[in-house]
């Protein structure tokens, strides 16, 4: 996580006219920004979209912003409410259905192309089974996972109580864990973790 | 997994997971074997959450270019931490307001109900009060107290000559011009079309350029343009007026006008018959990103754009009409 005291100084810079630090600061904060607005509006042109307003309303506002609160968590904020935005628009509108291929029996040969495929695998199926959750949940555990922001971080941004939080992420992660059939698995060895590679996708039928 | 046994579990696993477990939760935890089963699947679906594939440079480099052009683009004193008024910039609010309402070209149907900005509502605003100061001058003067609304309504109507072209009455301007227009921002996808409400799509003249905040009013601003079926409406039912043409292409600066050729004979090769036709529409604004079709020149979020839309990937594109430099893009609705 980018260091607060750096924020603080790239902040007080550009807020006086540096764009330079401007630049470094959003520098900074990209990823993670990126990564809350593909995380909420879904693996679609939309968190793109999403991304960007976020990026031109942090520049925009800031300003105005009064550092009351850290950089990351002001700006976190407007990210996920840009890309709860676009959420929002994209249920609006029709979408196509999607194919699914899940039932292939087709194997890789190449275990290299294999765990490649895997992990692709794994990223699309973690991103239907975020798209199945409500916003509620979504939004928690990716503010948990994603920008690691502790219980009393996410409960200021969200305005909720805190065992509210906690009950959201715990009921989030549930829910993902089902339907990415972790719950088929068999019983985790004592010794390790199981590797995430072998999750795969409810079937919706 | 949704009987209450489970749940508590699960809340306590995860809570254990992201250490914000009491002592007394912990001790629990690790004292249960299914516990720490739950815990080491969820740790699971935490590392799933948390990886994200990174955008590509050279998205990330595009919008980080976009979001230091919305920091250029602020006035000096913004950025300088001073709020934007319009006192510093050495106008009078009222004078602005008044000319604002008084120039601006009305737009019809759904234009009329799309989201504006605040600082035009408050223009109207302060523009209806020098109407208002009007009227009950008036009255003072011809001593009239038979039909006090009518009288202001004729004032109205007279110190706004332009306004009322598509045969809307001047109370229901007033109506509009209190209302909130972001309070729907859906409202204006309603399909109450009639041919003339297709037509003023023409951009207003620069001083009352269409205001743009985000990529859903630049949705909205686009759609305009289409007709029920999606189709782009070609300009032979556009522009009702030359004048309103003539504003139109006013709003283009110069320096738009100079660079439009060489986008725009890119773009002839991809553009279908709606672009062909578009060529009588305003000329100066070039063609660019892929564009098929020009709604006009607007402004977005301060930056003055041309709004265009990509017929065959079916979004509303906002880029500048110098270098052609993306603004913004969205899905149409």
């Amino acid at each position: 996580m980018p260091a607060k005291i750096d924020d603080a100084a790239l902040v007080d810079a550009a807020q006086r006219g540096d764009r330079a630090a401007l630049d470094q600061l959003l520098r900074l904060h990209y990823d993670r920004i990126h990564a809350v607005c593909r995380r909420i509006a879904g693996a679609t042109r939309d968190a793109d979209d999403a991304c960007q307003e976020a990026l031109i309303k942090i520049t925009r506002g800031l300003p105005r912003f009064d550092g009351n609160s850290a950089f990351g968590t002001w700006a976190y904020r407007i990210a996920t409410n840009a890309a709860l935005d676009e959420l929002r628009k994209r249920r609006r509108r029709p979408l196509l259905a999607l194919v699914d291929d899940d039932d292939r029996d087709d194997e890789p040969t190449d275990p290299v192309a294999a765990r490649r495929v895997e992990a692709v695998a794994d990223r699309l199926a973690i991103d239907e089974a975020m798209d199945a959750l409500s916003e509620e949940f979504r939004v928690a555990v990716t503010m948990r996972d994603v920008l690691d922001l502790d219980y009393a971080e996410i409960a200021e941004l969200l305005d909720v109580p805190l065992g509210t939080v906690k009950s959201r992420i715990a009921r989030g992660r549930t829910m993902l864990a089902g339907r990415l059939r972790l719950d088929d698995l068999p019983p985790i060895p004592p010794d390790g973790n199981r590797e995430p590679d072998s999750v795969r996708p409810i079937d919706p039928t | 997994m949704t009987d209450e046994p489970n749940d508590q579990l699960g809340t306590l696993a995860s809570a254990y997971l992201d250490g914000e477990a009491s002592p007394e939760e912990i001790a629990r935890v690790e004292a249960d074997v299914d516990a720490l089963a739950e815990v080491e699947r969820l740790r699971q679906i935490r590392a799933l959450v948390a990886d994200v594939e990174p955008a590509a440079i050279s998205r990330r480099e595009a919008q980080l270019s976009a979001a230091l052009d919305a920091w250029d683009r602020l006035p000096d004193a913004e950025r300088d931490g001073t709020p934007r008024s319009i006192a510093a910039a050495g106008v009078d609010p009222i004078t602005a307001a008044a000319v604002s309402s008084m120039s601006a070209p009305r737009r019809s149907g759904r234009g009329r109900q799309r989201t504006r900005s605040n600082g035009w509502i408050m223009a109207a605003a302060a523009g209806l009060v020098v109407l208002l100061a009007g009227g009950l001058t008036l009255r003072s003067l011809t001593g009239d107290d038979a039909d006090d609304s009518s009288a202001a309504v004729e004032t109205e109507q007279n110190a706004a000559p332009a306004e009322p072209q598509d045969g809307e009455s001047s109370p229901a301007a007033i109506e509009e011009l209190t209302t909130d227009p972001s309070l729907e921002p859906n409202a204006d996808i309603a399909d109450t079309d009639t041919e003339a409400d297709v037509v003023v799509d023409a951009p207003p003249p620069e001083d009352g350029l269409e205001e743009l905040d985000n990529p859903d009013q630049l949705a909205i601003y686009a759609s305009d343009a289409l007709d029920d079926n999606g189709e782009v409406l070609l300009p032979d039912t556009a522009p009702a007026t030359q004048s309103e043409l003539d504003d139109a292409s006013s709003a283009g600066s110069a320096e738009e006008a100079a660079d439009a050729d060489a986008p725009a004979a890119d773009s002839v090769e991809s553009a279908e018959s709606a672009t062909e036709a578009q060529a009588e529409a305003p000329a100066e604004l070039p063609l660019c990103n892929g564009a098929d079709y020009i709604v006009g020149p607007a402004l977005y979020d301060g930056l003055q754009v041309v709004v265009a839309i990509d017929v065959d990937r079916d979004r509303a594109l906002a880029y500048r009409a110098d270098d052609c430099a993306m603004v913004a893009q969205v899905q149409l609705p």
